[in-house]
């Protein structure tokens, strides 16, 4: 009997200790229904997954899927807005937005989560086992340049803004953070670009089209010294650009077609025309059928092809007609520049429903530019039927490139340059050429800021630089009239909820 | 499949009922006395006795008889002359009406007509060594082995025994029960206790007396006995089981409430809401709704926090135990720990508060069988006024034409069932235009009589149904001192009052008890397996809120030949808010819940040396969920029609697994007392899920199997595990029966928990002074008892779900380069919080036990103050993190105050005896802080709309989840009312969202008197889901064999939100309205009742989350009645073999007084998942979307013991 208890106590003991001893690790479960961070960003699959993320935040509604086009838009003189324009978007029109507007905190917020992504890339690549293959350099170099593209967008329209550089793995991690001097923000963007430069390459093949390359980065970092007023810096930045292209013709420069900039394929032959050589970086948008799903617009949730923009439809005449093109550059658009009509419906135009040619029958002038109508691939009813549209929305491109540099050479008449400089109108008569319009004739540095200005205007007609230009240039109050405010719409507010959340920071003036 | 299943279980019961039958049978003949007898001698008459024993060693055979049988009996008898001895006999014995039977060598001598149980003298005769008469006093006390040789003599001299029967404290006791065991003589007390009642020798007397404990006495050679009663359930001596182990009521020093038990033992408890509701103070049970199988919701002092208040539920010493699929007849006792200084030692599991369960176990003793049946019906309690098919029209007309001269008849609303028709210069709905001309049955919407007159459907009738309930329990427990064993067997069937709900539950249990020297094993098993059906597609919002807004024209059937299925359908387009044909969805939807639930533990405990033990408890638990959902091809009308057959299946399995080891030790040093207690728990639980569906099946939907369908139409999968160790102590120290300490502490790590706080430490300790003990209450002479306790303690709670604290990476967010080549993604999802811990409940209570007058009063009251901190919720961060969710951070605060009393009485008067008892609770719950007392959290969603206006807030100052929304002023009753001063801005006055208003609408309360009413600056609170107090009283009265139970239970103060009447009341929808509409505001000459806004399909005012839907919820209601019979002991012993008989007749839920409109008060949680009954929201407590209501129930039921 004795015995019997003695082993029952050993087991019992033995027991207790098996508990004991399966401690170590018991607490520690890992979620089996999601990859875990830990699990995560080991291979360079892995950090070329994490920075296509990063690429995908772009296409977001925040941003070119929906209210990037219609915020620096409606701010410009390029458009107006109609009457079924979102009460929003009105606000904007009119200049009597406030720090609450959706569009605003949208902006922000979109921005700041490619931030995110592109800080959680390049936080992680070091953790790789090899960092320092030409993919992961390479992989660095596009998050770089995200990032720079995010906060250019930032920086240049809030102002000072929350410097964010480092990913936020935690909620506590999640801490408000007051905003960083305008110009720590910019000098952060000048190293990120001159870090891309270094990393990217020059251009890519097949799957991999629509990267970030190295002439991505110069440009963006071109147009970041430009914003600073570095005209130097920018101008030499451009030139890279441009001696590039004088050596690789085929490489990089200008479209024959001016229209090849906003079509999927061009009307002239058919080939297809996104990345084409003369578009430094665009946001690439997609759909099965080249008209945008209509199931996935503007999201990046999707598993399958086919994210769109909102471009076609909001704007498009024939379903939401949320804007037309202003008054202002309807008359003002010389009726000798081929660009007009090329960028616009109007009277005597034609489109092509169900492919056919068909008169424009409206006496007003309607948005053609990233439309599929009259887009030869585009069947007139697309828009209506799918609601989308699957061109990409070019960001820079080589002809704004020209401009800038010409700006940057007549430096003096924005107050800081010297000297008037032909090449300056060169450039100019480049873009102009391609259109097959005389040169601009400008003889001296305020002729050739106005042609400058013209041309940007004309050029890059609702491509959303428009509103940023005037602000640079200081023009806007001129240009826009009394609804703009000097000292205070120079610059957005910062949303309301960033406020509300972070004790201590400061608003824009104005607001 | 159904019926076999039913059939096999009776099969079964019925076989083990026979077998104890037969059984028991003998028992009771055993039991009868025996008469026996015999002889004579020749000469002169002689004592028949002597001459019997005289023919004994003549013959070499023997006697039995019963002496009293044989006195004063004479025998002529001359031995030597005689020859056989069974003709002596013959000859001898017939003259004195006496017979005999043989039986072996032994001649069993009795009177005629006398029963004489000859098996068991044929048993008894065995063998032995002994020659002479012996003499025993009855035939059981006969030593069996000695007996084959001897002939027997039984002393039956009847005597007389007196007594007098007193109470506890010496009183005299009338009316009590006095029976002789195993026969029908009987007796009662009288007026002053005093019995007399003559008995065989040797009897046994059982003194039985209602609500007190029976006492059986052998009665010897006494000829006075008295006795004294004792109540069956003693006050003091009550032993509450705490965390752990057991403990004497008198001396918790925590507060821990428990179930009287007498007061749900003879009650048929059909669901745990029954045994625990209005029975506690402290304790806030609601059923989750009516529908059968619903289940509970319990929430012990208050609502602490906006995540799961579910208390943590210990099944015999297994946890987390789920109280809604154990079968009620199993419970032996519930135990619930409200206090954070007796739940603490559960750690992060116990902030919610504990109930205990501990079912029915074995005693050592005689077999016993106990079957109980009851069947029954239940009926909805109350039903809804709603309008016939004249009144539908014209309300419904007035809506529409008020509409159309809004829209100045040029805008018609589009998207709105009925409101179209242009062309005619109508809106209205055109079948009820005319109301000389409304829809008639024709030949294929209705039968004989119905045709050509005009449709009137009374939806409620059509769905609501009388229904059927039954249950059969059978609990089998026999064993000795060693090993013990209960099973218990129960079939439960309860059909919806809904048509197309219903709740079956089969279970068995299994508890078995091995002492083994210093060693005892328990171990308790429990299988069952649960049927819900439920076509009514969700408690809230489905069938139910359907019923009140189809329209009454709608005829229920339709023959025609192109119905499929023969239920007609609405003629105009659907719009996704209408009713259709409640009825048919009812009846043709197939959607079947099954569970299957096991849970085994075994513990082992041994005695290491005397006061030290050792304690091993393993369980496990398992839960297989398994639904399926088919929904056939219907065709009800070209706009109501289901194309394609769909089959949903769902499968999910959850295993948890418990093993703890506990080191006790008990010691008394004087007057010290020490019991101390120490351990070790690791838990683990497993979940996984699979789901499919499939499309297109074949026509007839008679094969239904997921096979048989065309299409996939999606699956998925989740799993989700989770751990939790702890190691735990408690000290319970007691000086002198005056001063009592506990205190405990529980240190749990948890997987759920963040890195950096993986461990958590919950300390609680109370203390406790008997006041009673000491001098200067001593000489009180009328307090019993006066206990004075105090407590603090700190606990988590854990469920805050899984992996919360680990970043996951969402692979969702692609990229399209290369103009279509889909890249792959991968970023941090949302932002996860690497800190995330458990919530924090600190609670602090000071309580009094009083009781006085011998225990005939007792009382106690607590006041608590319970503050739950570290709330988890989502926290706004700022934008510029980039992260799209919201992190969830322990960041809110919610205090609840309270003060509860418990009070009972037991007294009797003659044959009388009664119990009172009751309880009130008294809460106020405030939130503290949400989000740094920031922001707030939007609660339910209206739902009604489409829209997105929640009906409640959660905010710091105010209760959890109160009601929010404008405040009505007044309906419009002209022109000139429209235009009121204080509009600011000139305008016409109040509008909301940009409507102008016209006579007959609300206009709702400026409240910032900026001249406009809108949702951002005119909402307010409005009312608040919490009561004021709660209570519940029952009453217990005994008269003979009759019991009557009497159960009340209620809460003043809260309000409801009668989210039904945006429907019924909102006028905007052609859907049915209720009869209040008759009293609108229609022109200036008939302005109704001035409450009622105009009809107006086309409202964008009327209709808004106001007071308007703000109802009181008070209610007080008659939550159980039960009459009961127990027939006495003197009838049982005529039926044999039954040792216990009552039956019993129960109504639930009879009387309910409200003022409340809706369907019932007890409103239960609102929407809630229909795979988890218990999660339920605390955020949309009593919203009321005519919520699947809680019916009234009659039962009759019988109770056999054997």
């Amino acid at each position: 009997m004795q015995k019997i208890h003695h082993k029952i106590i050993l087991t019992l003991v033995f027991v207790f200790a098996a508990f004991w001893s399966c401690k170590q690790g018991f607490l520690d479960k890992v979620n089996p229904n999601q990859l875990s961070v830990d699990s995560f960003f080991k291979t360079e699959d892995d950090a070329l997954a994490s920075v296509n993320s990063a690429y995908g935040a772009s296409q977001r509604l925040e941003l070119w899927g929906r209210k990037y086009f219609f915020l620096f838009d409606l701010l410009s003189d390029d458009i107006k807005g109609n009457d079924p324009l979102f009460a929003d978007g009105q606000t904007l029109a009119a200049y009597s937005f406030n720090a609450g507007s959706e569009t605003v905190t949208d902006i922000y917020k979109g921005c700041y989560r490619g931030i995110e992504r592109a800080n959680y890339t390049i936080a992680n690549l070091n953790t790789l086992k090899d960092s320092t293959t030409a993919k992961v350099l390479r992989i660095k170099g596009e998050a770089k340049f995200l990032r720079s593209l995010y906060y250019f967008d930032l920086v240049a329209n809030y102002g000072a803004v929350p410097l964010r550089t480092k990913v936020n793995g935690s909620a506590n991690d999640l801490t408000p953070m007051d905003r960083t001097p305008a110009n720590q923000v910019w000098a952060f963007i000048e190293k990120d670009l001159t870090d891309a430069e270094g990393l990217l390459p020059d251009s890519y093949d097949g799957a991999d089209l629509g990267r970030a390359t190295k002439w991505s980065a110069k440009a963006l970092l071109g147009k970041a010294y430009l914003y600073q007023k570095k005209y130097p810096q920018a101008a030499a930045k451009f030139k890279e650009i441009i001696d590039y292209s004088v050596a690789n013709p085929t490489k990089l420069g200008l479209m024959k077609n001016y229209r090849d900039n906003f079509v999927e394929v061009s009307d002239a032959d058919g080939s297809y025309v996104e990345f084409n050589k003369e578009s430094l970086f665009e946001i690439s948008f997609a759909g099965a059928d080249r008209t945008g799903g209509f199931n996935t617009w503007g999201q990046d949730g999707s598993n399958a092809p086919g994210e769109g923009t909102f471009r076609a439809i909001e704007y498009g005449f024939t379903i939401f007609g949320n804007t037309s093109p202003s008054l202002d550059i309807v008359n003002a658009y010389p009726d000798t520049d081929p660009r007009k009509r090329m960028n616009m419906f109007g009277p005597g135009s034609t489109y092509y429903p169900g492919k056919v040619a068909t008169p424009y029958s409206r006496s007003d002038w309607q948005h053609k530019k990233y439309s599929n109508l009259g887009s030869a691939n585009g069947t007139g009813d697309d828009v209506q039927n799918y609601q989308g549209s699957s061109i990409n929305m070019r960001v820079i491109r080589y002809a704004d490139v020209l401009l800038m540099y010409a700006e940057a050479l007549n430096a003096p008449a924005s107050g800081n340059g010297t000297a008037f400089d032909p090449a300056a109108v060169l450039a100019i008569d480049q873009v102009r050429a391609r259109v097959s319009l005389p040169g601009c004739g400008a003889s001296d540095p305020s002729s050739l800021f106005s042609a400058i200005v013209n041309e940007r205007r004309y050029e890059l007609w609702c491509e959303q630089v428009r509103r940023k230009d005037l602000v640079r240039w200081g023009i806007a109050k001129t240009v826009l009239g009394s609804k703009f405010v000097v000292g205070k719409h120079e610059l957005l507010p910062i949303p309301q909820t960033e406020l509300d959340l972070t004790s201590g920071m400061k608003q824009n003036p104005g607001y | 499949m159904k019926q076999r299943q039913y059939y096999f279980l009776l099969t079964a019961v019925i076989g083990v009922l026979s077998i104890s039958i037969a059984s028991v049978a003998q028992d009771v003949a055993m039991a009868h006395n025996i008469k026996f007898l015999q002889q004579e001698n020749t000469t002169p008459s002689q004592s028949l006795k002597a001459v019997l024993k005289g023919l004994e060693t003549e013959y070499g055979v023997f006697f039995t008889y019963k002496n009293a049988s044989l006195d004063n009996k004479t025998v002529n008898f001359n031995l030597k002359s005689e020859g056989d001895i069974n003709k002596l006999l013959d000859k001898r014995l017939k003259p004195q009406k006496l017979k005999y039977k043989k039986i072996d060598n032994r001649y069993v001598i009795y009177s005629e007509g006398e029963k004489i149980d000859f098996k068991l003298i044929k048993k008894i005769s065995v063998k032995a060594e002994q020659e002479s008469f012996t003499t025993y006093n009855n035939l059981e006390s006969i030593p069996a082995l000695k007996v084959e040789r001897m002939s027997i003599i039984i002393n039956t001299a009847d005597i007389t025994v007196k007594g007098k029967v007193v109470g506890e404290s010496g009183e005299p006791m009338p009316g009590v029960n006095i029976a002789v065991k195993g026969t029908a003589t009987g007796t009662t007390s009288d007026a002053d206790g005093n019995y007399s009642i003559t008995i065989p020798d040797n009897a046994i007397l059982i003194f039985t007396f209602i609500g007190y404990a029976s006492q059986e006495i052998a009665v010897g050679n006494r000829s006075v006995i008295d006795v004294s009663l004792v109540p069956d359930v003693k006050t003091l001596s009550e032993v509450v089981v705490v965390g752990y182990g057991t403990q004497e009521r008198k001396d918790v020093t925590g507060s821990i409430a428990s179930v009287d038990i007498k007061t749900i033992r003879d009650v048929p408890i059909q669901t745990a809401d029954q045994a625990l509701q209005g029975r506690m103070a402290g304790v806030d049970v609601q059923s989750n709704s009516g529908i059968p199988g619903g289940g509970v919701k319990i929430n012990i002092r208050g609502v602490g926090t906006t995540n799961s208040t579910e208390p943590l539920y210990v099944i015999d010493g297994y946890y987390p135990g789920n109280i809604n699929s154990l079968n009620p007849n199993d419970i032996a006792s519930i135990d619930v720990l409200k206090d954070a200084s007796a739940s603490a030692i559960y750690g992060v599991l116990g902030a919610n508060g504990v109930v205990i369960i501990t079912t029915k176990r074995a005693k050592s003793g005689k077999p016993t069988v106990t079957l109980d049946s009851y069947w029954g019906q239940q009926t909805p309690r109350h039903y809804l006024n709603l309008l016939g098919n004249r009144d539908f029209a014209t309300v419904s007309n007035n809506a529409k034409d008020n509409a159309t001269i809004d829209d100045n008849f040029n805008n018609f609303i589009s998207g709105k069932p009925g409101n179209i028709n242009p062309l005619d210069g109508s809106n209205r709905v055109p079948s009820l235009k005319d109301l000389n001309n409304l829809p008639k049955y024709d030949k294929t919407t209705g039968s004989g009589d119905q045709v050509g007159k005009e449709i009137n459907t009374d939806w409620q009738k059509e769905v609501y149904r009388t229904a059927m309930t039954r249950n059969h329990n059978l609990t089998i427990s026999a064993g000795n001192d060693n090993s013990r064993l209960l099973v218990s067997v129960g079939y439960l069937k309860q059909d919806g009052v809904l048509k197309g709900t219903g709740f079956e539950r089969m279970s068995l249990r299994l508890n078995g008890d091995v002492k083994f020297n210093k060693l005892t094993f328990g171990s308790n098993i429990y299988f069952a397996q649960e049927k819900r059906q439920d076509n009514s597609g969700g408690r809230s919002g489905g069938a139910t809120t359907s019923i009140t807004k189809a329209s009454p024209s709608l005829a229920v059937y339709n023959s025609g030949p192109s119905y499929i299925l023969g239920f007609n359908g609405n003629v105009r387009e659907r719009d996704g808010q209408d009713a259709g044909n409640p009825l048919r969805d009812l009846i043709i939807n197939d959607q079947i819940n099954r569970n299957y639930i096991g849970l085994a533990s075994i513990f082992a405990e041994y005695e290491i040396i005397p006061g030290l033990k050792y304690k091993l408890n393993l369980g496990g638990d398992m839960n297989i969920g398994y639904n399926r959902g088919y929904n056939p091809v219907y065709v009800s009308s070209d706009y109501d029609y289901r194309q394609l057959a769909t089959l949903n299946e769902y499968n999910g399995r959850s295993f948890g697994l418990l093993a703890e080891n506990t080191l006790s030790y008990e010691k008394t040093i004087g007057k010290h007392k020490f019991n101390l207690l120490a351990g070790y728990v690791a838990r683990q639980s497993l979940f996984s899920s699979f789901s499919a569906g499939k499309n297109t099946f074949p026509v007839g939907d008679l094969i239904r199997v997921a096979s048989a369908g065309k299409s996939a139409t999606g699956y998925e999968g989740n799993q989700y595990n989770s751990s939790q160790l702890g190691i735990l102590g408690r000290i319970n120290y007691e000086y002198d029966k005056r001063f009592y300490v506990t205190a405990n502490i529980r240190r749990d790590g948890s997987s759920r928990f963040g890195k950096d706080y993986l461990y958590g430490t919950f300390p609680s300790a109370s203390l406790g002074w008997r006041l009673s003990q000491e001098e200067f209450v001593k000489n009180i002479s009328f307090i019993s008892n006066l206990f004075l306790r105090a407590g603090w303690g700190k606990i988590g709670n854990q469920d805050i779900g899984d992996y919360k604290y680990r970043a996951v990476i969402n692979s969702y967010p692609v990229y399209t380069f290369n103009q279509n080549t889909l890249s792959t993604g991968g970023t941090l999802s949302d932002a996860a919080n690497s800190k995330i811990r458990w919530e924090t409940t600190t609670s602090s209570n000071i309580g009094l036990d009083i009781s006085i007058l011998n225990n005939k009063v007792s009382l106690t009251a607590d006041y608590f103050d319970k503050t739950t901190s570290d709330i988890l919720l989502t926290t706004p961060i700022p934008i510029s993190t980039g992260y799209d969710g919201q992190p969830t951070t322990n960041v809110g605060k919610i205090n609840n105050k309270g003060f509860e009393l418990a009070s009972t009485y037991q007294d009797k008067a003659g044959d009388l005896t009664w119990a009172l008892g009751g309880n009130i609770t008294f809460i106020k719950n405030k939130v503290v802080e949400i989000n740094g007392d920031k922001s707030f959290i939007p609660g339910a969603i209206d739902g009604a709309s489409g829209g997105s206006r929640p009906i409640t807030r959660t905010e710091a100052g105010h209760p959890v989840g109160a009601f929010y929304g404008l405040v009505v002023e007044k309906v419009l009753q002209n022109n000139s009312e429209i235009y009121y001063n204080d509009a600011k801005d000139g305008n016409s006055g109040s509008t909301y969202g940009g409507s102008t208003l016209k006579p007959g609408d609300i206009k709702f309360k400026d409240l910032n008197g900026d001249g406009k009413i809108d949702a951002a600056n005119d909402r307010t609170y409005i009312g608040s889901p919490f009561p004021n107090y709660s209570y519940g009283f029952y009453g217990r009265a005994g008269y003979k064999g009759f019991e009557l139970q009497i159960q009340f239970q209620g809460v003043q103060g809260s309000q409801i939100f009668n989210l039904a009447r945006y429907w019924t009341e909102g006028m905007q929808r052609n859907f049915n309205y209720d009869n209040h509409t008759l009293n609108r505001y229609i022109s200036e000459n008939t302005p109704g009742n001035g409450s009622v806004p105009r009809a107006n399909s086309n409202d964008a005012n009327n209709t808004q989350i106001s007071n308007r839907y703000i109802e009181s919820g008070s209610y007080l209601r008659l939550k159980n009645l039960t009459l009961g019979y127990n027939f006495n002991q003197i009838f049982l012993n005529k039926l044999h073999s039954i040792s216990n008989l009552r039956i019993y007749a129960t109504a639930s839920n009879l009387l309910t007084f409200t003022k409340y409109t809706g369907y019932d008060p007890e409103v239960g949680a609102g929407y809630a998942d229909p795979n988890n009954y218990a999660a339920t929201s605390n955020l949309n407590r009593n919203v009321d979307n005519a919520n699947y209501p809680i019916p009234k129930t009659l039962l009759i039921g019988i109770q056999v013991g054997f």
